[in-house]
């Protein structure tokens, strides 16, 4: 019994639907370290990404390409199937096709967007707007802190340095409420005096000459802190004021935030047509795997889903072939499952209905042989017994009457039950040897060797009768037990001999077919004779059926029967006063 | 060892243009210490000893009116002065290069190159680099023999 299942395909598919999502959540997680990467300073360090990108879409190409060269390989070698696979394949691409299209359009537009958005002109205005105002902030309290720190009523204030520091400070903060700290130190840099917010205290000053004017500004974790230092003459000895304030708090990392986001938003705007670019071929570089990848996923479900039907589709050619055995397994529980469920019943009731057909055939092929081989038997018979009456009434006749006939009479009778005796005989052997024709034992055998053994055996039976057989090709070999088809052969020539009794030509030739994907050796073994009359046709494979005054009528029956035994089949073309040709094919070795 | 490099070559205009408008400019020294292979291994190229980088980043503060130049982070000038700020971004003051116990042999010769970037571009626009090589430029490899 033969039976179609289903393959590893399924394996394959979930194979590639795991690769699918690992390559998905790889892009989701890993693609903006990956980006990042690529754009590394030293691209050998890169070299493995590089070998990765590139490498996995061409593998896939190369999948792709290959299942192609193979769905056109089936096409060309009309593989069940292949035409209903090719359109499937068409229609999964073209779905895939039809969702990536707007999806790639709509990101490359939601790219486009998204750029435009961002380097919108007002949005730039805004950041240099904002880093203006900041710059007018910061610049203004530098120049409030000089002007006062060089301003004539500085010396004034600075009468109260030593006699009461408390109220400098308040004066100080009286005149000018915007600084937050003082710190005074005398000319060896050594601080004098310090009040306001501590935050804004030096360790020290430095060299004298040295720290005058705007001091750098401070950047603390806490705060930043902008100075302005004077130098001053009282009562012969000279003093740095450094006068200071605290910016507000988170002023500088606001201001630093500010000046990166300007930063980022030139840059952007400088190379925005390129990163547009580079964000598109990105999109494609990491969408086009995935497309690849759905591409091989409709070749390995094709596979899949017309795997049934072309299991089917071969079942039931080969039922129609006469192959009954075959069945058809199904692992799944869809309605394609249920129709081969169907198709294994249908094929089971023929696969029965034709046994108990051949054994009536049977049957009654056996009966008609019967009465055939009783009436066979029956016709000498007669003979035998009227010959042995003739006997025993001339021996009666001539024991009474002394005449000398009875040994005449004797002679001829007994030579009459003889023949008839030996008729009978042939008869049985003939039919034993049909009945017990033995399974044929295969081999490979070259044809033309076997036609010329027969050819020679049968060359010299007529002379008027030429035999040709050179267009029987060398080098087929058939698979058949010599012995048989020698006797298939010899039948035939015998025949084709036999219907031309004063002249003609025996053709053999040969030739290789196709014949429902296997290969067959065709032979032709035709004469130039009567041909066979219409009224007969139909019976000439039928055992005991014969148009010949000798012969008991199994030849061509037993040709049939190898033939059959061999796996091939036997028929015949034929027209009246041109001739006939018996055409048998056989499986090439 | 220690080494100093100053690029003449320099782009001082793309420079100060790129840092005006609020960007900021790499510049990378490379160097690299290679001790001749002689005699049969020769064939297998010059050994490296040993390899510096070294990458400058130059700013402008709008705050305070200065160029300032980072390494490693950290702020390491600040420059009211255009001449002396380029002066100062274009050169890498002495810099070790490696510790050779034997000193410097005959055999020893330094390998330099620059690789600058006019405007530093940052993540996630740094994928365009990959793209376009207007965004940087590098010198070739100068060999420096060296002296014992």
């Amino acid at each position: 019994m033969r039976a179609f299942q289903s393959s590893t395909t399924s394996v394959g598919l979930l194979v590639l639907i795991l690769i699918f999502i690992v390559l998905i959540a790889l892009i989701v997680v890993f693609s903006h370290q990956i980006l990042i990467n690529l754009a590394g300073v030293e691209a050998q360090a890169n070299i493995v990404v590089y070998g990765v990108a590139i490498a996995f879409p061409l593998i896939l190409l190369g999948l792709i390409v290959y299942q192609i060269v193979r769905l056109i390989r089936e096409r060309a070698n009309r593989r069940p199937g292949s035409r209903l696979k090719t359109r499937l394949i068409m229609f999964f691409v073209i779905i895939a096709l039809l969702s990536s299209i707007p999806q790639a359009l709509l990101s490359v537009s939601f790219v486009n967007t998204a750029i435009n958005f961002w380097l919108e002109a007002q949005l730039g205005e805004a950041l240099r707007g904002g880093l203006s105002i900041s710059l007018e902030y910061y610049r203004a309290t530098v120049e409030n802190l000089r002007g006062f720190n060089q301003s004539p009523l500085m010396p004034f204030i600075l009468q109260d340095l030593r006699r009461n520091p408390e109220r400098l400070w308040q004066n100080l903060n009286t005149v000018n409420s915007e600084i937050q700290f003082v710190q005074v130190f005398d000319s060896e840099g050594r601080e004098e005096m310090f009040r306001g917010q501590p935050q804004g205290r030096m360790q020290s000053i430095g060299t004298f000459d040295e720290r005058t004017g705007d001091l750098p500004k401070e950047d603390r974790e806490d705060a930043s802190i902008l100075r302005n230092a004077a130098t001053f003459e009282l009562e012969g000895a000279r003093y740095t004021v450094v006068v200071g304030r605290l910016m507000p708090e988170g002023f500088d990392v606001q201001a630093r935030r500010l000046t990166e986001s300007l930063e980022i938003f030139n840059q952007l705007n400088r190379y925005k047509r390129l990163f547009r670019l580079v964000l598109i071929f990105f999109y494609f570089f990491f969408s086009f795997p995935i497309f690849l990848l759905s591409i091989l996923v409709s070749f390995l479900l094709t596979e899949e889903i017309i795997r049934p039907i072309v299991n089917l589709e071969e079942a039931t050619r080969r039922v129609a072939e006469g192959d009954y055995s075959i069945r058809i397994l199904s692992r799944s529980a869809d309605e394609l499952s249920h129709l081969v469920g169907s198709f294994n019943r249908m094929v089971s009731e023929l696969s029965h209905s034709r046994e108990k057909l051949k054994q009536s055939e049977k049957i009654s092929a056996w009966q008609e042989i019967a009465q055939r081989l009783a009436h066979e038997i029956k016709n000498p018979l007669t003979p035998i017994k009227l010959s042995a009456q003739r006997i025993l009434k001339k021996y009666d006749t001539d024991s009474q009457t002394g005449a000398p006939e009875f040994q005449k009479v004797l002679k001829a009778s007994v030579s009459s039950i003889i023949r008839e005796v030996d008729n009978l005989n042939d008869l049985l052997v003939e039919f034993r040897e049909f009945a017990r024709l033995p399974m044929p034992r295969l081999q490979s055998v070259r044809l033309r060797e076997l036609v010329e053994e027969v050819a020679a055996m049968y060359a010299d039976l007529s002379a008027g009768v030429t035999m040709d057989f050179s267009r029987v090709e060398e080098q087929i070999i058939i698979r058949a037990d010599p012995g048989q088809i020698k006797q298939v052969f010899a039948n035939l020539i015998r025949n084709a001999i036999q219907a031309m009794p004063r002249e003609g030509e025996v053709t053999i030739r040969s030739a290789v077919v196709h014949k429902e994907n296997r290969q067959f050796c065709r032979i032709w073994i035709k004469d130039s004779g009567a041909g066979i009359p219409e009224e007969i046709r139909g019976r000439v494979f039928e055992p005991y059926f014969t148009s010949k005054s000798e012969g008991a009528g199994l030849g061509l029956a037993i040709v049939e029967r190898i033939v059959f035994d061999h796996d091939g089949t036997i028929w015949f073309e034929t027209q009246e006063d041109v001739g006939t040709t018996f055409i048998i094919d056989l499986p090439l070795g | 060892m220690y080494a100093a490099v100053e690029y003449s070559d320099s782009h001082n205009q793309e420079v100060l243009a790129s840092l005006w408008d609020g960007l900021r400019a790499e510049i990378t020294f490379q160097l690299r210490l290679y001790r001749r292979n002689q005699g049969f291994f020769a064939f297998l190229g010059d050994r490296l000893h040993s390899e510096k980088r070294v990458s400058q980043v130059a700013s402008f503060d709008f705050f305070e009116n200065r160029y300032k130049i980072q390494r490693d982070g950290r702020i390491v000038g600040a420059y009211a002065s255009e001449a002396k700020f380029l002066d100062a971004f274009f050169s890498l003051p002495r810099t070790e290069i490696a510790e050779l116990d034997g000193g410097i042999e005959e055999d020893h010769y330094l390998m330099a190159r620059v690789r600058m970037m006019p405007v530093k571009i940052i993540a996630p626009l740094s994928i365009i680099t990959l793209f376009s090589s207007e965004s940087s430029f590098a010198t070739p490899w100068i060999e420096v023999d060296l002296k014992p």
